[in-house]
């Protein structure tokens, strides 16, 4: 039996084929414009990794915030997709934190994977991964360098804008005060992780924590939240395609 | 269809038109034959407030039986601002209202009624009432704005955050001054015996509307959240006419345990959800959303704003009436009735949309989430904005929804 989940978010659309518990394809492509036409062609891409045709799978699902443009598909929103990946990947998970490129969001979770509470970031991108692209493009680096950099710093900066409008131009007069880069990244990521830090207190922090999402990848970010929250952080050697695993594991559960 | 009307256009012009405008809001695709009489009174009596010579604006709870004793219609502008969303005017009216210096952040219930105020789109105001006894303190000061920008008294009835027996004579001597107040605004000489026959009416209507919040108490739930809404768009102000609500209400009660007996209505299996706070006025979609998953609201909050209680007659009435409002005392007392109609509605999960304006109301939903969890009832917290579109994603609330009921099912 062979199964799709396709994760649709705002910055990169991630594609998870499964074929009987095994991954045949994982591919994360940028999502550009939100569209029927690029979810389909992000799609064929992940049919040809894996070497099979659309019509060798018996089910897909979509999720997250293009979810309603994939046709054909069945649509299960992110959270419940997020869990059923997380679970599956770490089942010991209780507490699940992901920061994607738009929204960022904690849920909760019982010991069978079945989503008990969550919550979700309002408004406006504080605290996601666009919050960190504005900042380090105010700071003219890669986002990979801007990772690794707050290990340097011995005196984290105060930034006290969550809007990423704000924090950039917060960012700018820091850089012309003289202030150094590595300073500036630590206090932005001590400024995401207070953030997360507060929605993990709504929702209740149960070890064992599982990190998804692309800024999983961001070592700063893991750093300042380990030790934020006091608690190891499990983080998948993809983080980025959690949801569209999860989606993958739902369609296939239809199906049995 | 209603974008290029004003209100006053749109009442110039015929009564179909102005008809469909306010049904448009409320149960408009409801097949109970009774709501069409409630929709037909409400309709009725925003007519009245238009034509007539001057009512008297007032904050909700209202003191009802006390302004209908000086022969006053008493006008909501809450309520009617709730009317205006459904047809898209708020972007203008929250607009106007900023432009003559409100800030961002102000609830938009009370913007939008400042910019129904700037367009002169609201009915000739005599007066105001505007008291303490409400979920949030905006009205408080957009009226003392309203009074000045109208030029027409405003009485303030201070209702105290206690139950203690000196609070109760304190806001028995703010009714006695209210009831200067009235007179002076009128030249009408207060008549006990007239106040008393009107506690008699709200008493009895009261009771009615307690039959029918109640009625979804049953294992089948025979009516649905906008209809419910439409209820009480009714009883808000008993429309100036409460033997002609009093009759709508009696003949709703009867079709709706027919219905009952017919096996119609929401099925059994329904998941039965308790909605806290307000609904989003904008989108009613996202109601007709949760009614066609499977999920029942067999319980709101908007009652309990002013509860239906059978009171006593006389000032000590109005005193027990004003003063039992879940808002003006302590949280605490608001999380016991909740998990207690938890339990007498049988609810399976709670949904608690916190309006940006109501800050008074929504600065308690994490104490109040964190009771229900400990009772094992799943809650769902989300922000959002009743008026204003431009204030929060739908699709945002949408998902937050979706998810909510994934993970109750």
């Amino acid at each position: 039996m062979i199964t799709a989940g396709i994760d649709i978010g705002s910055m990169t659309t991630k594609i998870v084929i499964l074929k009987e518990g095994s991954i045949l394809a994982g591919i994360v492509v940028n999502t550009g414009v939100v569209s029927k036409d690029n979810a389909l062609e992000a799609f064929n891409k992940a049919l040809e990794s894996a070497g099979i045709n659309k019509s060798d799978i018996h089910k897909i699902v979509s999720t997250d915030y293009g979810r309603d443009k994939f046709p054909g598909s069945e649509r299960v929103t992110e959270i419940t997709c997020h869990a059923k990946g997380a679970h599956y990947s770490f089942p010991k998970a209780r507490t699940i934190i992901d920061i994607g490129g738009q929204d960022s969001k904690v849920i909760s979770i019982n010991d069978s994977g079945k989503v008990i509470d969550f919550v979700m970031n309002d408004r406006c991108a504080a605290g996601t991964g666009k919050f960190l692209q504005v900042t380090a493009g105010a700071l003219n680096i890669s986002l990979q360098d801007f990772s690794k950099l707050s290990f340097k710093s011995r005196n984290p900066a105060k930034i006290s804008s969550m809007c990423a409008v704000f924090a950039e131009s917060e960012v700018i007069s820091l850089l012309s005060e003289g202030v150094n880069k590595q300073d500036i990244i630590a206090g932005l990521n001590e400024s995401i992780t207070s953030r997360i830090a507060g929605m993990v207190g709504r929702v209740g922090l149960i070890s064992d924590v599982v990190m998804t999402g692309g800024v999983a990848f961001n070592e700063g970010v893991v750093s300042a939240l380990k030790k934020k929250l006091g608690v190891e952080i499990r983080i998948s050697e993809n983080p980025q395609i959690i949801g569209a695993l999860g989606a993958a594991l739902i369609a296939r559960e239809g199906l049995e | 269809m209603f974008d290029n009307y004003s209100i006053k256009q749109l009442l110039g012009k015929s009564n179909p038109l102005f008809n469909k405008f306010i049904i448009n809001h409320l149960a408009r695709d409801s097949k109970l034959k009774s709501m069409k009489k409630i929709i037909a009174s409400i309709i009725n009596y925003y007519y009245k407030c238009f034509k007539s010579e001057g009512v008297v604006f007032s904050s909700y709870p209202a003191p009802l039986e006390l302004l209908y004793s000086f022969d006053l219609i008493p006008f909501i502008p809450e309520a009617f601002t709730g009317l205006i969303v459904s047809q898209g005017r708020e972007r203008n009216l929250v607009r106007s209202s900023e432009e003559s210096g409100a800030p961002r952040d102000a609830c938009s219930f009370q913007k939008s009624t400042l910019g129904l105020i700037n367009n002169d789109e609201l009915p000739k105001c005599r007066g105001l009432i505007y008291s303490s006894a409400t979920s949030c303190d905006s009205p408080k000061k957009i009226f003392e704005i309203l009074s000045k920008t109208l030029k027409v008294p405003g009485f303030f009835l201070d209702v105290p955050y206690s139950k203690k027996t000196e609070a109760n004579d304190y806001l028995e001597s703010e009714f006695n001054d209210l009831i200067s107040f009235l007179e002076k605004l009128t030249g009408i000489s207060f008549d006990a015996q007239k106040l008393n026959k009107n506690i008699e009416l709200i008493n009895h209507a009261g009771s009615l509307l307690n039959d029918l919040i109640n009625i979804r108490k049953n294992t089948l739930v025979p009516i649905d959240f906008t209809e419910m809404y439409s209820v009480y768009s009714s009883a808000i102000s008993f429309n100036n006419n409460i033997e002609e609500v009093i009759k709508c209400f009696n003949s709703l009660l009867i079709e709706l345990r027919q219905r009952i007996k017919e096996g119609a209505g929401f099925s059994e299996n329904s998941k039965r959800i308790m909605w806290l706070n307000l609904p989003i006025y904008h989108d009613l979609d996202l109601i007709n959303y949760l009614q066609s998953n499977n999920c029942a609201v067999v319980w709101d909050e908007f009652p309990m704003l002013s509860p239906p209680l059978r009171v006593c007659k006389g000032i000590k009435g109005l005193v027990k009436r004003y003063s039992s409002s879940i808002y003006n005392q302590p949280v605490n007392e608001r999380i016991k009735l909740l998990l207690e109609t938890a339990k007498n509605f049988n609810v399976d999960a709670v949904i608690h949309h916190s309006h940006n304006g109501c800050r008074q109301s929504c600065a308690a939903a994490g104490l109040i989430k964190n009771a229900f969890k400990n009772e094992g009832i799943p809650f769902l917290v989300f922000e959002g904005d009743c008026i204003d579109r431009d204030n929060k994603q739908s699709g945002q609330i949408k998902t937050r929804v979706q998810s909510f009921l994934e993970m109750i099912k």
